[in-house]
């Protein structure tokens, strides 16, 4: 019906519509309006989903391809990082200096560091591809599986347990065999899985020979220790036997006999002291030399006079040469240098038997700006030195064998010493010998050529009026002399025996000066000198006897027979010079005679000194020994003490001798408050007595003013030095 | 004691049948005498005016941000909308907005918000959660930093929101799901006897690169350059070519040296000179190494941190894993949706979605949280 009347009111126009078919066709186009506002909602709604699906689609595209970037990045990084990996690694184990082997589950190698290719002589690892570990090691040698370090690991593997053994590998037959320490490792992966397995082998060889080395040296050390003590102790029960002993003798002969052997043996301990002492400072990296110009000559005098003593106890023939060429004056060390000569001659007379020789030759090797190279070397005709002996010298801690050490005593360390001080010296030592044979140590060392131009006492002398007659039995002695006249230009006769000097006399005339041997066969030298005598030979004629026994017995007797001097063996031209320039009447003097005591007495008369010295023995033994001086000696017992005596009256002392280690103040500050306290202070000579001897030690003495030092224990020489340096002397008047 | 209960649905195209489908969901549920809603929706929801439509019919405050992807124990979808509510009749909970937050204002604002949510509490709150911007010139750790200054270090859980894309086009947090601003942060606190779990767990350590770059120039968040290169050189180094576009799939594992466990963090954004905002501090001598994003990395980290989420008898779970790993799961998004399904189903209610980065407190050695900024890393609070 409704859409009757719509249909109809449709047909009509506005004008002739009725109101019920205008509100129809009101009511409709409402409901019309409504369904297309409704459809236009829902196309819209149908756009707005569809615009998000396509957001949807796009994000979807644009999150792919951000994935795909995102993965296709860790792939790169990942690759890189793998390659990095795998450089790294290739360089480690190209470089690795232990051998990495690494095996799979059935013990075939997979891999192996460049080492193991190196050291097996294997040329490609292709060829060692599915070959187990034992299969490849077993090649080397069949022995080493029965070695219980193989055993091992072949166990540990069929265990799949990890182990650490020690094993010696043999790569071939050209090389000795390196040990290892060889760590077996099973590995797994990250769920746990056996992966196969790794060995490292790690080369001790060297820790180990070093580890050995240290044991030796530590044996080497300990023996040495217990060598010492024992040479300590064996002259300390001489001492405290020999004092004991003299203590309860009533007899003069008795006590003398025992102060004599506990004088030998307190200088043997500090032989042994020195030694150590010396062993300790190179140890410590603080031996140091001290360089001084020295008369080169003379110093191998006072050498041959330490060891002259034991040469003619066992009537050993010892000579001297020394090359004209050396410069009368060095700069060096002189004590070190002699301490080196007197250790090899020691070593020589005590290797050597009775009656055998040694000879101590010096020669100038170079001389370079200034600087001299020097080649000394003594040669004896001893017991000679093997040559697994020879290997072993110089080591310290060690002599040619501990027998050695128990026949001939010693403490093992002079040749150490002597190296270090030679080496220091810029020179070597080295020793030529054979077992039974003998031996020559010799050694190089350079000086500075003396600044000093003191000409030689050689040099002094007016050759041409000296006429010299030289006896002796020894065609060594005689080819002696008649070098020496070769080179100063003297004549110079010889003759072997008495007779034939006589005989040589009669036919050439008298001689000023004739040097005649005590023993020689049939006439001896005190017979000669007589016959000399009564031939008819002018007074001032001298006969000197020349030998290396001490004379002491018979010069009386010598010199009743007119013997005018005598001279020891082994000869020195400058000792030689010394007799030709009294005969000639020069009376040049080779070398300032040293003091003894004799001729000290009240040499220091009207002087007076300052003693700090806090240990009362010490204190007594320097007062003893200068007694006969007459010198006057105050004495404290400390730096405090030392101060104040000095202040009360300071003009009253010529000089100080400082101990260092004292209570309440020690020497170093009493002599800053000395040198502190006004104009004597300032002037007055202290000298320090000190048992260190360090370089440091001493250049703090002289930092706090000291003018000298002594070392501890005291030479009395050098006391009597010191004291003749420092105090205002009369010299005329002080000398005997 | 909380209550959780969860509404989801799919509903695009009618807002009607939407509001009346979760309403259907959350209708019967008796709630207790204080509540407050949370809401993660993919921005659909916002512009549809679906979000809107159904908080109005809500008696209580509801805060929400958009995700990329949602899920809760009955349903999910990229685009849905999730909700939770959170009831109880001891605990007491305040809602606050701040205005649009910028690298000028985002502490005052924080400040205001919190201060106005803060004052209708008879005391300070034991949890804060917060949804927070993704800002281009602020990163996400300098305002978690300053907004733990501002509430005393109280506990904070949330996120950063995630957008459409990997741009964060249309990421928006909002309260109400009303005056949708831009850049702006909306918090709810929660008062009482709240006693909270919190379960999160960053990339496994076989995904980080093994040889580290040392950072040598840098301006806190701003990353200059590593071992004295520019930062896109050090990354073309080691084979990474990438922009901003796609800056959140590289992870960068920081250390910062000073015996703390070294930190995931993503590049927000390259910069005109090169160097790179990234989402925390970068202090010149820490160490960083580029990180993977894996399928096997993401789905072991995710069932750790569930076997622990079971472990706690709590009645509501909120996850906020980061959107970089839904979008490096493809072709196989859902994998961990579906892994947390299998897991917590019928255990306990749960919300998840997808976001630009989390907020989630860790514990030092002596147990007390500290609130700290994450990336990459599935984040979870358990109430």
């Amino acid at each position: 019906m409704e859409d009757t009347a719509l249909n109809e009111a449709m047909t009509k126009t506005p004008e002739t519509l009725s109101k019920e078919e205008l509100l129809i066709l009101v009511q409709n186009l409402r409901i019309l309006i409504a369904g297309q506002q409704s459809r236009v909602a829902e196309l819209e709604k149908g756009e707005r989903k569809s615009r998000r699906e396509i957001l949807h689609l796009q994000n979807a595209v644009e999150q792919e391809k951000i994935v795909a970037n995102a993965k296709a990045n860790q792939v790169a990084a990942r690759f890189l990082a793998q390659r990095e990996r795998e450089r790294y690694m290739k360089l480690l184990l190209e470089n690795s200096t232990d051998i990495i082997i690494l095996l799979d589950k059935a013990h075939r190698l997979v891999y192996s560091t460049n080492i193991f290719l190196t050291r097996a002589g294997i040329a490609d690892f292709a060829s060692l591809t599915g070959r187990t570990f034992e299969e490849i090691f077993r090649r080397f040698s069949d022995q080493q599986w029965n070695d219980e370090g193989y055993g091992q690991l072949l166990e540990a593997m069929r265990a799949n347990k990890p182990v650490c053994v020690t094993v010696v590998q043999k790569w071939n037959e050209n090389e000795a065999p390196c040990k290892y320490t060889v760590h077996f490792t099973p590995m797994s992966g990250r769920t746990g899985e056996s992966e196969g397995s790794m060995l490292l082998f790690h080369n001790v060889t060297e820790i180990e020979n070093a580890r050995e080395a240290a044991e030796r040296a530590s044996t080497a050390k300990s023996d040495f220790l217990s060598h010492m003590s024992h040479e300590m102790r064996t002259p300390m029960n001489a001492i405290i036997g020999m004092t004991a002993i003299a203590k309860d003798s009533s007899s003069i002969e008795r006590k003398q006999y025992c102060l004599d052997k506990i004088e030998e043996a307190s200088k043997h301990l500090l032989g042994v002291i020195n030694d150590i002492l010396d062993m300790s400072k190179i140890e410590a990296n603080k031996f140091t030399l001290s360089p001084v110009e020295f008369n080169f000559e003379k110093m191998l005098h006072n050498v041959t006079n330490v060891v002259n003593f034991r040469v003619e106890e066992k009537r050993q023939k010892f000579y001297v040469d020394i090359d004209k060429n050396i410069p009368v004056t060095l700069i060096g060390d002189d004590q070190r240098l002699a301490q080196v000569i007197t250790n090899l001659l020691s070593n020589a007379v005590k290797f050597t038997p009775e009656a055998g020789l040694i000879r101590l030759s010096a020669a100038l090797e170079s001389l370079d700006n200034g600087i001299c190279t020097l080649l000394l070397s003594v040669t004896d005709t001893g017991i000679g030195i093997s040559r697994e002996q020879q290997e072993r010298l110089f080591n310290s801690f060690v002599q040619a064998d501990s027998g050695t050490t128990r026949k001939f005593g010693g403490t093992g360390l002079g040749l150490a010493i002597s190296k270090r001080i030679v080496e220091m010296m810029g020179g070597r030592i080295w020793v030529e010998s054979e077992l039974g044979k003998g031996a020559t140590f010799a050694f190089t060392a350079s000086a500075g050529r003396g600044v000093n131009k003191q000409r030689g006492l050689v040099d002094s002398i007016k050759w041409d009026t000296a006429r010299v007659l030289a006896v002796d039995s020894e065609a060594e002695i005689r080819d002696y002399f008649q070098h020496l006249a070769r080179h100063l230009v003297f004549p110079c006769d010889v003759a072997e025996g008495g007779e034939a000097a006589l005989r040589v006399i009669e036919r050439n005339g008298p001689y000023n000066l004739h040097f005649v041997s005590w023993t020689m066969p049939g006439m001896n030298g005190i017979e000669l000198a007589r016959r000399i005598r009564e031939g008819g030979a002018d007074k001032s004629a001298i006969v000197i006897m020349a030998s290396a026994a001490e004379w002491g017995d018979i010069e009386e007797e010598a010199k009743a027979a007119g013997i005018s001097g005598f001279l020891s063996k082994p000869l020195f031209p400058s000792s030689i010079a010394d007799w030709i320039s009294q005969a000639l009447g020069q009376h040049l003097t080779a070398f300032e005679e040293e003091s003894e005591l004799g001729l000290l007495n009240d040499c220091f008369k009207g002087h007076r000194i300052l003693l700090a010295e806090d240990v009362e023995i010490n204190r007594e033994i320097v007062l003893s020994l200068l007694e006969p001086t007459s010198i006057e000696i105050d004495c404290v017992e400390n730096g405090l003490e030392a101060v104040e005596r000095f202040s009360e009256g300071p003009e009253h002392y010529e000089m100080i001798f400082m101990d260092m280690q004292m209570p309440l103040m020690d020497g170093l500050e009493a002599t800053r408050r000395i040198r502190a306290s006004g104009k004597f202070g300032r002037n007055i000579p202290i000298v320090a007595m000190t048992a260190n001897v360090f370089s440091e030690d001493i250049a703090k003495c002289l930092e706090a003013g000291m003018s000298d030092h002594l070392g501890k224990p005291l030479d009395f020489q050098e006391v009597i030095t010191k004291l003749k340096k420092y105090l205002a002397l009369d010299m005329k008047a002080s000398s005997a | 004691m909380i209550s959780m209960y969860t509404a989801y649905t799919r509903e695009l195209d009618n807002i009607d049948k939407a509001v009346e489908e979760l309403l259907g969901q959350i209708g019967p549920v008796a709630l207790k005498k204080n509540s407050v809603g949370l809401l993660n929706c993919h921005s659909d929801f916002l512009e549809e005016g679906i979000a809107e439509a159904f908080c109005k019919k809500l008696p209580f405050d509801v805060i929400g941000m958009t995700t990329m992807a949602t899920a809760d124990q009955t349903r999910f979808d990229t685009y849905g909308l999730c909700f939770a509510v959170l009831t109880s009749d001891e605990v007491i909970f305040t809602t606050a907005a701040t205005g649009p937050l910028d690298a000028d204002n985002y502490k005052e604002e924080i400040g205001e918000a919190y201060a106005r949510a803060r004052g209708k509490l008879p005391g300070d709150p034991a949890l804060v959660i917060a949804y927070f911007p993704t800002l281009r010139d602020v990163g996400g750790a300098s305002m978690v930093t300053a907004f733990d200054e501002i509430c005393g270090s109280v506990p904070i859980w949330g996120g950063l929101t995630a957008g459409v894309d990997m741009r964060y086009s249309q990421s928006l947090a909002f309260r109400h799901g009303e005056r949708v601003i831009p850049n702006t942060l909306a918090l709810a606190l929660a008062y009482g006897p709240v006693e909270p779990e919190f379960v999160v767990m960053s990339i496994p350590e076989q995904n980080i690169r093994e040889s580290k770059g040392v950072i040598t120039a840098s301006d806190g968040c701003v990353l200059r350059e590593v071992n004295g290169r520019p930062i896109s050189d050090y990354l073309e180094d080691i084979g990474i070519t990438i922009g901003s576009e796609d800056s959140v799939t590289l992870p960068l594992m920081v250390d910062y040296r000073d015996g703390s466990s070294p930190v995931a963090l993503s590049i927000v954004i390259f910069r005109e000179d090169g160097s790179a905002l990234c989402s925390g501090e970068m202090p010149e001598g820490a160490t960083i190494a580029p990180g993977t994003i894996t399928q096997e990395g993401i789905l072991g980290t995710t069932g750790k941190s569930l076997e622990s989420i079971v472990q706690y008898k709590k009645n509501g779970l909120l996850m906020l894993p980061c959107v970089t790993r839904y979008t490096m799961l493809a072709p196989n998004q859902t994998d961990e949706i579906n892994l947390v399904a299998s897991t917590i189903a019928g255990r306990m209610p749960y919300m998840m979605g997808y976001c630009g980065g989390e907020v989630c407190p860790v514990r030092d050695k002596n147990g007390k949280y500290h609130n700290r900024f994450h990336n990459y890393t599935f984040s979870a609070c358990i109430v």
